[in-house]
């Protein structure tokens, strides 16, 4: 093998999980490779310690994507060493994998993104806009309601008519948690204040 | 001898726990997001005698009953607070407010449908009264400028049920 292999191949070679002529094509390019060998002995020890200390009838959690993760971490530290002592031999298919594909990609989307907000209708709404007059709707039969809104309350209001009434029996004060006068009257003085703002 | 694998076991650890910290964050759900608050309040309001709502009932305070009275339609002699409640609007999902706590003889059913400004929201919402719907509308709210439904009889007077946009 004259080139470098691809993350896919070199995780399952290192996992030794590669047959017959990739596997020979790995191990003739991994001959001259100390590192990679020693990094494929490090995992065969880590898998051996693996068996011996957890019991075969008890999976570990997600082993597949546990040990591609550890060959990942492995691959990760030895690029970094890399780097470190030849910063400048990175190959150009790395970087225009690793930098220059991403990189087209977010262009490519933030072009499409473009054209389509360019195409979208002028009159398209991007949020529902509330109508000053709601729709007021009363299910139950003999029930109306009637909106408007009040300027001398600084409120808008809905009056039921042909409700049923409650029951004087029904007895509020022994359920009701009653608010302090602070609280009760909150929401009603809220307005009036900032009314009284807005006139000065 | 320091085992010449240690570093990876760590490295192990390190992503074993970060899995399940990145899975608990997927199980959070941002349709729970609280995205403002808003108070429902009850007032019982009356030409008669106001003690008819209890004696628990506290009497409002002059403006909120002079607010009150500017309104023709809204127009009592006395007002008495029988019971609030303030509850979060969700992003994504309905809440209810229960303001006579713990009856359910009044209940405010609301949900966003749009996304909250800094001063205004608008909701879907249900007034229910003996776990029945009366009212459902659309509605507006606005800082400082509450919605009254004047609602049902009881004891010789209405009861106002008040919702406001809370803090």
């Amino acid at each position: 093998m004259n080139t470098n292999p691809d993350e896919t191949h070199l995780a399952l070679w290192l996992d030794d999980e590669l047959e017959g002529t990739e596997l020979a094509e790995m191990d003739a390019w991994a001959a001259e490779k100390p590192d990679q060998l020693a990094a494929r002995e490090e995992l065969r020890s880590f898998r051996a310690m693996m068996m011996e200390n957890v019991p075969a009838s008890i999976e570990p959690p997600f082993p597949d994507f546990f040990l591609s993760r550890v060959n990942q971490g492995i691959r990760d530290i030895r690029l970094a060493e890399e780097k470190a002592v030849a910063p400048v031999a990175a190959p150009a298919r790395s970087f225009w994998r690793s930098w220059l594909m991403p990189a087209a990609a977010c262009a490519g989307m933030v072009f499409a993104f473009g054209i389509g907000k360019q195409n979208r209708e002028p009159a398209q709404k991007l949020a529902v806009v509330p109508s000053l007059a709601p729709a007021v709707y009363t299910p139950e039969e003999g029930v109306d309601a009637e909106w408007f809104s009040s300027s001398n309350a600084g409120a808008t209001v809905i009056v039921l008519q042909g409700v049923s009434a409650i029951p004087d029996s029904t007895d509020f004060s022994e359920t009701v948690y009653v608010p302090t006068a602070r609280e009760s009257d909150r929401v009603a003085d809220s307005g009036i204040k900032e009314t009284n703002q807005g006139k000065q | 001898m320091r085992s010449p694998f240690l570093p990876y076991l760590w490295l192990a650890g390190v992503i074993l726990v970060s899995l399940l910290a990145g899975k608990a964050r997927a199980q959070e759900d941002p349709g729970k997001a609280k995205i403002g608050k808003i108070e429902v309040t009850v007032y019982f309001a009356t030409d008669g005698d106001p003690e008819a709502a209890g004696e628990r009932a506290e009497e409002v305070s002059t403006s909120t009953r002079e607010r009150l009275q500017r309104e023709s339609r809204l127009k009592f002699s006395h007002y008495r607070a029988l019971g609030a409640d303030k509850q979060d609007i969700l992003r994504s999902y309905e809440n209810w407010a229960q303001p006579l706590k713990p009856s359910d003889e009044i209940l405010v059913r609301f949900e966003t449908r749009t996304q909250p400004t800094a001063d205004s929201v608008s909701l879907d919402l249900e007034l229910w009264l003996a776990r029945k719907k009366i009212l459902k509308t659309d509605a507006l709210l606005r800082d400082g400028r509450p919605l009254f439904v004047l609602g049902p009889e009881w004891r010789g007077g209405r009861l106002i049920i008040s919702v406001a946009l809370a803090r």
